[in-house]
């Protein structure tokens, strides 16, 4: 059984600037699969690629061994996307939007009610199927936008930042209906910018900035690509100018300063946070200390060195 | 509210080609309607074949009096009938009928003949003023105290009527205007549409052919406008009595083959413009440019020779052609085999072109 999705040094260019610059990946069936990176990282791009809906400048990409390019027709018929822009039309109704595209992906006649209630469930709008979508709210038309893509029951998933300006209870709703899908196998490809999300999803995670892989694995794996393994979150009197200091420090792996707020990026915060007050390190007084595990932000930023809500 | 004004400007101004097009209707609309209405033309005279089966000094003087005002030109009767009839170059033919001469100096009334297409009535009316100055002048040359010495009867080569109504004359041509107003902005505007609701991306992946989906747009376009072209005739019909032609087969073939290139060109529209305001004025310059140049609004032989010669290249005009064909001359799938052919024909160069555009734009890049 060949893998859900297998790119090979996928790559597109738009004029000069190459958004994605050589994009290898393998998602296996029935796992969820996050793209994350931020806003221009090229998520969308590589998930349009294996959409069909753009050509690679070069490189290949197959969806269940369907090449995306040569035999475009048949990955079509493997996959469905919610895009990241609603595709819904406004004045149908729920039920006759997901009838429509149940058509178009052409469900046969005879099993389309069933599909259609199921996609309505799945997305929680069965109460609403009768009215028009320009009666929805934002977080309504994003599920129902989910459902669209789940109505032809396809075997793989392409989500394009589905919570993106959802409210937190839709949120809930999109989360739900995405765990329900992994759960009758289906393979879901899914892009955020939104750590927590990617953490509380996705089986693997390829972490994407400026069009480049820059890592790939389980959540675990990613965390144990960091140097550190805990954070030391330091409030103070004000800021400090010990920072070169507290950077020199064999304990420390990095450090960064926001205003009056130090964290340290450590293997181990005991013995340090047990240095630093022992010898009067700062020169200014800890008003709170924290320590915390290190997170996948604090991967992302060892990794690309910026902050991923840039 | 300064600021608001300049943000609205700034926006309006990005849209380049949606301002241009805005500048451009009026421009080019106003310019056809100029040029069609107002233009002078001396050198294009009403033609008028004659037919002088008489030879004699009678004849001979009408022809050089009919001369003055139209451009006669003396032939047989079956090269009169084919002009007329056939090509409908020419609203009627006159013929002098042979001893006309003779009778015409004895004072006795002479009956001239007078071959028609009812359907170029303007035209008519003005053969008809130019006879009725003919004889005025004749009398005055022969005796300014004598009575009328000429009949007229009419002999309709087009069809069963002597003439045609006001409505039939109106009827066809808005019919087809309106309709061009629905079908080119809807097939426009629903393309563009898609974009807006951000379906169109989604169409795209869709395990369906891009050409089919577009065929399936249009064929919903295509139905709306047939069922309008025939509720606007049926009106019409019921309402002003006007003749829809002796086939019901050749009036809906007719009407399908001009909702077929209306909608083709809603196509080529929404290929051409990126965005709804440019999407607007582009359609409705070309709903202007074909409704002038088909001759949707006024009778053809009212425009200079030239816009005559140039309206074939807009498909209103072999529209306009057949559905004359129909309503005023009382013909039927006979006469539809050119203007359906022609509708046919640039309905399918503009859909290709359409398609190809919009497709360059929209499928997978």
């Amino acid at each position: 059984m060949p893998p859900a999705v297998v790119t090979k040094d996928l790559r597109r260019s738009w004029d000069e600037r190459e958004a994605v610059r050589g994009i290898s990946l393998e998602v296996q069936e029935g796992e969820i699969f996050g793209l994350l990176g931020p806003n221009g990282a090229g998520k969308t791009t590589t998930l349009s690629m294996i959409s069909t809906r753009i050509r690679p400048t070069s490189g290949d990409a197959w969806v269940f061994g369907k090449h995306v390019v040569k035999d475009v027709h048949a990955a079509r018929r493997l996959l469905n996307v919610a895009p990241q822009e609603e595709a819904l039309y406004p004045t149908l109704t729920g039920a006759e939007n997901l009838d429509f595209w149940a058509r178009i992906y052409g469900v046969p006649r005879s099993e389309r009610p069933a599909r259609i209630e199921r996609a309505l469930a799945a997305v929680e709008l069965g109460s609403r199927r009768d009215d028009r979508v320009e009666t929805y709210s934002g977080g309504m038309r994003r599920r129902l936008n989910l459902g669209c893509a789940l109505v032809s029951e396809p075997r793989l998933v392409l989500l394009d930042e589905p919570t993106v300006g959802v409210d937190p209870q839709s949120r809930v709703h999109v989360f739900e209906a995405v765990r329900n899908l992994r759960a009758q196998g289906i393979t879901i490809l899914y892009t955020t910018h939104y750590l927590a999300e990617a953490e509380e999803l996705c089986d693997r995670i390829a972490i994407m900035d400026e069009g480049r892989l820059v890592a790939l694995g389980t959540t675990a794996e990613l965390l144990a690509c960091s140097s550190a393994s805990e954070v030391v979150e330091l409030r103070l009197g004000g800021p400090t100018e010990r920072l070169p200091l507290l950077e020199r420090m064999p304990e420390v792996e990095r450090a960064e300063q926001h205003g009056s707020i130090v964290r340290l990026f450590t293997r181990r915060a005991e013995p340090l946070l047990a240095r630093i007050c022992g010898q009067g390190i700062l020169d200014q007084p800890i008003v709170q200390v924290g320590v915390s595990p290190v997170s996948l932000e604090t991967v992302f930023i060892e990794l690309t060195g910026k902050e991923l809500r840039d | 509210m300064l600021a608001v004004f300049l943000k609205d400007l700034r926006i309006i101004l990005r849209d380049r080609w949606a301002f241009l097009f805005s500048l451009a209707v009026p421009i080019l609309v106003i310019s056809i309607i100029a040029t069609a209405l107002f233009s002078s033309d001396g050198g294009s005279k009403l033609l008028v074949p004659v037919v002088n089966d008489d030879q004699g000094p009678v004849a001979n003087t009408f022809v050089k009096l009919l001369g003055e005002h139209a451009d006669v030109q003396p032939m047989s009767r079956a090269e009169a009938e084919h002009l007329v009839r056939d090509q409908n170059k020419a609203p009627a033919a006159i013929v002098f009928p042979e001893g006309l001469s003779k009778r015409y100096l004895q004072g006795r009334t002479t009956e001239l003949e007078l071959l028609t297409d009812p359907a170029q009535a303007v035209d008519l009316n003005q053969v008809k003023v130019l006879l009725l100055l003919m004889d005025k002048d004749a009398a005055a040359l022969a005796d300014p105290l004598d009575e009328e010495r000429i009949s007229l009867r009419e002999s309709n080569l087009t069809g069963n009527r002597k003439e045609v109504t006001n409505f039939e004359q109106n009827v066809p041509g808005f019919s087809i205007m309106f309709m061009l107003l629905a079908v080119v902005f809807g097939t426009s505007m629903s393309l563009h549409d898609e974009r807006q609701w951000g379906t169109l991306p989604h169409l795209l992946v869709a395990p369906v052919s891009f050409t089919w989906i577009l065929v399936g747009k249009l064929a919903a376009r295509f139905v709306l406008g047939l069922l309008q072209m025939v509720a606007l005739f049926a009106w019409g019909h019921w309402m002003f009595r006007v003749s829809l032609g002796n086939s019901w087969v050749a009036f809906l073939l007719l009407s399908a083959s001009v909702v077929y290139a209306a909608v083709a060109t809603g196509l080529l529209v929404a290929g051409m413009a990126r965005t709804r305001e440019q999407t607007q004025p582009l359609s409705l310059a070309v709903v202007m440019f074909l409704s002038a140049m088909g001759g949707l609004w006024w009778p053809k032989s009212i425009e200079p020779q030239w816009l005559r010669e140039l309206s074939p290249v807009a498909y209103t005009t072999w529209a306009m052609r057949g559905m004359n064909d129909l309503v005023l001359r009382d013909r039927g799938l006979e006469a539809m085999t050119v203007p359906v052919s022609a509708l046919l024909l640039y309905g399918t160069a503009l859909l290709a072109l359409g398609l190809r555009l919009f497709r360059s734009r929209h499928s997978a890049r």
